[in-house]
């Protein structure tokens, strides 16, 4: 089995995401240009050039193919996702969960509110999470 | 398995690249620029005098990072150290934080709800059963083709740029849900079609706030309102805005008859 490799969504088009820290010691990076899937979103032509010329700027391998037939061929030891609620990438990642060891991996944190606590309305969230949200990376030095 | 080509002389070689790979696309390829150095600039040049008192103006001042941020090229966190370091007054900076934590709630609200992404949180409160909604977004309002001229304009826009202003935003999806009685899902999905930072959650949410599936209230507007905040932006001349033309009381009987006026 091969070390692990990152997969990039449209969700996550960054060099400095957590996923690319040491310790997953991933050894490729790559995005797949799924047409059934971008026809399923029936993403206009702006959007489309917009994702291409971010990968472009990116260190990422870009394979034209379906997501989940590109993932399921890499004989990996564990493929690395940024993690995102997206409804349509979820669905991706749990098929691929079935055949494949996943890991999805958090975004820096951005608020002290955790996330699984109940939201509830904004102002809800807004009484705890204003407390640190104007501290650099969201942290005091209590913390 | 097809490794496909990264480097391109100019942009248009790249358009053409696209529109090859994925002919089946509709629309013009827009003017955002992608892109980590792209967005980094923008970044970097991010000022937010001003931002606080015109932001809910259509000529007001916005940082346009939302596509950046929505692809995840910058993280809010970025975003927020970037504001924090311009300067050390917080007034000027305070409310644009807000507007990234908005974005961080819906997230959050994202994960904790994933099927209500594109189901109801809440029942309707507008006297209306979901079962009272279209299901099909009409060919009017897609094309920006309805009796309403300061929604035709936004539509425009929408369609071409792939940006909203957001109180334009707020418009489009009231008028869709509440003017034309049409499930928030039709709408949403719609615009993230178009939305250079179409976000699920942010999205989604924000329609179920208009619909008041995610608030106490349906939010709705007029043309007064319209008037004091995109005046100069639309063409906001009473005779072709007919429909969204009186107060909020009237507009609120009209729309919502069975609606307790209580609630």
């Amino acid at each position: 089995m091969k070390k692990p490799i990152i997969w990039l969504h449209e969700k996550a088009l960054s060099n400095d995401h957590p996923v690319f820290k040491d310790p997953y010691q991933s050894t490729r990076t790559i995005y797949i240009w799924d047409n059934g899937y971008l026809k399923k979103r029936n993403y206009s032509l702006k959007k489309l050039v917009f994702l291409y010329e971010t990968l472009c700027s990116l260190p990422v391998e870009i394979i034209e193919g379906d997501t989940l037939e590109v993932l399921k061929s890499f004989e990996v030891e564990l493929i690395l996702i940024p993690q995102t609620p997206d409804s349509y990438i979820k669905a991706i990642v749990q098929q691929l969960s079935l055949s494949k060891a996943t890991l999805e991996v958090p975004e820096t944190t951005f608020s002290s509110v955790a996330t699984g606590k109940k939201m509830g309305r904004f102002f809800k969230y807004w009484k705890v999470a204003k407390k640190k949200a104007f501290l650099k990376n969201g942290i005091s030095l209590k913390d | 398995m097809k490794s496909l080509k990264n480097k391109f002389s100019n942009r248009q070689e790249l358009i053409d690249y696209v529109k090859e790979l994925s002919p089946w696309s509709a629309g013009s390829p827009g003017n955002y620029i992608g892109g980590i150095e792209t967005a980094k600039s923008i970044l970097e040049s991010l000022n937010l005098v001003g931002y606080k008192n015109t932001r809910n103006f259509g000529n007001g001042k916005v940082t346009r990072l939302s596509p950046y941020i929505s692809h995840g090229i910058l993280s809010l966190n970025t975003v927020r150290n970037r504001a924090l370091s311009e300067t050390e007054d917080l007034s000027s900076v305070k409310h644009f934080i807000q507007e990234l934590s908005w974005r961080d709630f819906w997230q959050k609200v994202a994960y904790e709800r994933p099927k209500n992404l594109w189901e109801d949180l809440e029942p309707y409160k507008t006297g209306f059963a979901a079962d009272d909604y279209s299901e099909e977004l009409p060919q009017d309002i897609r094309k920006g083709e309805t009796d309403v001229l300061c929604i035709n304009q936004f539509i425009h826009g929408l369609i071409k740029e792939g940006y909203l202003h957001n109180h334009a935003r707020m418009y489009i999806a009231s008028y869709v849900v509440h003017f034309r009685r049409i499930k928030w899902q039709a709408g949403a999905q719609w615009f993230l079609e178009h939305l250079m930072d179409g976000d699920e959650a942010s999205n989604n949410f924000s329609w179920q706030w208009v619909a008041s599936t995610f608030s106490n209230k349906p939010y709705i507007f007029n043309l007064a309102n319209i008037t004091h905040y995109f005046d100069g932006t639309v063409n906001t001349d009473p005779s072709k805005n007919k429909t969204i033309d009186d107060t909020y009381e009237k507009l609120s009987q009209k729309l919502f008859p069975q609606k307790d006026p209580n609630l």
